[in-house]
């Protein structure tokens, strides 16, 4: 339901322009229909609606404020013959000094970054972490178990087995760091997705609470509870998402190979949980969906700190990794 | 197989292992082409993370765009390191396969040259009629 004489799209869209949550976002949708109940509420003076009422300013004094379900006249008996047919308390909006800037900010983090399309710029890195990883535990092994099979003995042979020793200790050390990357791909576009998510769907949720303030007035607090994913864990979770693959994955199946590995961690890394919106006044609904949202986007930047960390040891690892620093040092590039 | 004190080889395994290793060297021409797209330029970064203009000053979207963004420079970083190293790994593998077939060609060359040189003593009669 949207807010009287509006509809779910916000008169003025340019604040999801400027907070880059473009049309074609999964987050549109339900970011226009709380902007629209946000423009609403943020402007009483353009209709007869909820308003926060101040009483007693007529007598000078600074008067108190209270929520009311439209204008209020002033009381006739207080200034007899003076008070005009349509005269009414001074007011201002039940979310008075709040911008709907703020209750879409969440979203501005995670609106642009393109990551669930199986084109995005981390689906090659998955492919040729894969492959490297294969080269490393299965195809040089294969490679140099083969070389004794020949009946090549000699010294020729001798020094051309060692040579081979050395880049098989160099894959196999460098298929460890391809392990443990390859899957820090997948889980950084999962955390994103989760706060895609949660945030789509607490915004959903604060639109149902307004809704229900607005049509019920009820007169206790209330909540309205919306589906969030879990995102504490998805960093640490224990899983792996290569398997002793038998070929090379081509050029060309890096996007196929991404949606397999995108969809597999984001199926078994999101699970359901409830979040609320909750309160009584507009007020503690506005506040209650404000914290929802700072939470969601605490607990996404503690898995991708995780997530870093992990990277951050990787890059230490492989600096200090002797065989690795050793082999570039003699064949890398210059330094 | 041809058989010394000092060595023995069977050059029709190593031209097969030659052609492996050929095969080997192909497969990493494929990781480097995905890694060369792996690597993430300026644009690739921005692609992944939030748009810094589009953030209000302060907040829990900030510091989150913030960590979006050291996650992956530091992923940027290694990725281009392992692209390095992967080209070096390649240009290994590239020698090997050529000492091997070098070796192979001078292995079959000493055997023709041994031939030659038997064929001579033996006149022009064909190998295997006896006296």
């Amino acid at each position: 339901m949207a807010p009287p004489d509006r509809s779910d799209t916000p008169r003025d869209t340019g604040v999801l322009e400027d907070a880059g949550i473009r049309a074609d976002s999964n987050m549109r949708h339900n970011a226009e229909r709380l902007a629209s109940w946000l423009e609403f509420l943020l402007h009483p003076e353009e209709h007869e609606y909820d308003r926060t009422v101040i009483y007693g300013t007529e007598f000078g004094g600074e008067g108190h404020k209270k929520e009311e379900p439209g204008p209020v006249a002033p009381s006739v008996s207080d200034q007899p013959g003076t008070v005009p047919h349509d005269a009414q308390l001074p007011f201002e909006s039940v979310l008075d000094g709040y911008r709907i800037s703020q209750f879409i900010h969440g979203m501005s983090a995670v609106g642009s970054p393109v990551v669930e399309r199986p084109d995005n710029a981390l689906a090659p890195g998955v492919a040729a972490l894969s492959n490297i990883w294969w080269m490393g535990d299965k195809r040089v092994p294969s490679l140099v178990d083969r070389f004794q099979e020949l009946g090549w003995k000699g010294d020729a042979s001798s020094v051309t087995f060692d040579f081979l020793l050395r880049l098989q200790t160099v894959t196999g050390q460098v298929h460890k760091v391809a392990e443990q990357l390859h899957d820090v791909i997948p889980k950084y576009a999962v955390v994103i997705k989760g706060v895609r998510h949660n945030l789509d769907e607490a915004a959903e949720g604060c639109v149902r609470a307004f809704e229900k303030k607005f049509a019920e007035k009820p007169e206790s607090e209330m909540s309205v509870d919306w589906t969030a994913a879990i995102l504490a864990g998805i960093a640490a979770a224990a899983v792996t998402y290569l398997t002793a693959g038998t070929a090379l994955i081509l050029e060309a199946a890096i996007t196929t190979t991404w949606s397999t590995a995108f969809s597999d961690a984001a199926g078994d890394l999101l699970t359901p949980t409830d979040g609320t919106v909750s309160g009584y006044w507009w007020r503690d609904l506005a506040h209650s969906y404000l914290r929802e949202q700072a939470d969601i986007l605490a607990a996404g930047k503690d898995e991708i700190d995780q997530l870093n960390r992990k990277v951050d040891g990787l890059i230490k690892y492989f600096n200090a990794d002797e065989d690795i620093q050793r082999f570039l040092k003699d064949y890398g590039p210059p330094s | 197989m041809s058989t010394s004190e000092g060595f023995s080889v069977r050059l029709d395994e190593l031209g097969s292992y030659e052609d492996e290793i050929g095969k080997l060297v192909t497969e990493y021409d494929t990781i480097i082409g995905e890694l060369d797209l792996a690597v993430l330029d300026d644009a690739g970064k921005a692609s992944l993370v939030g748009d810094p203009e589009k953030l209000i000053s302060t907040g829990g979207a900030v510091e989150f765009a913030k960590s979006c963004r050291t996650l992956i420079g530091n992923y940027a970083t290694l990725m281009t390191t392992l692209q390095q190293l992967h080209e070096a790994i390649r240009g290994q593998f590239t020698h090997a396969q050529q000492a091997i077939g070098e070796s192979r060609a001078l292995y079959a060359k000493v055997d023709d040259d041994h031939a030659l040189m038997f064929e001579g003593l033996l006149g022009d009669r064909p190998a295997g009629e006896g006296s």
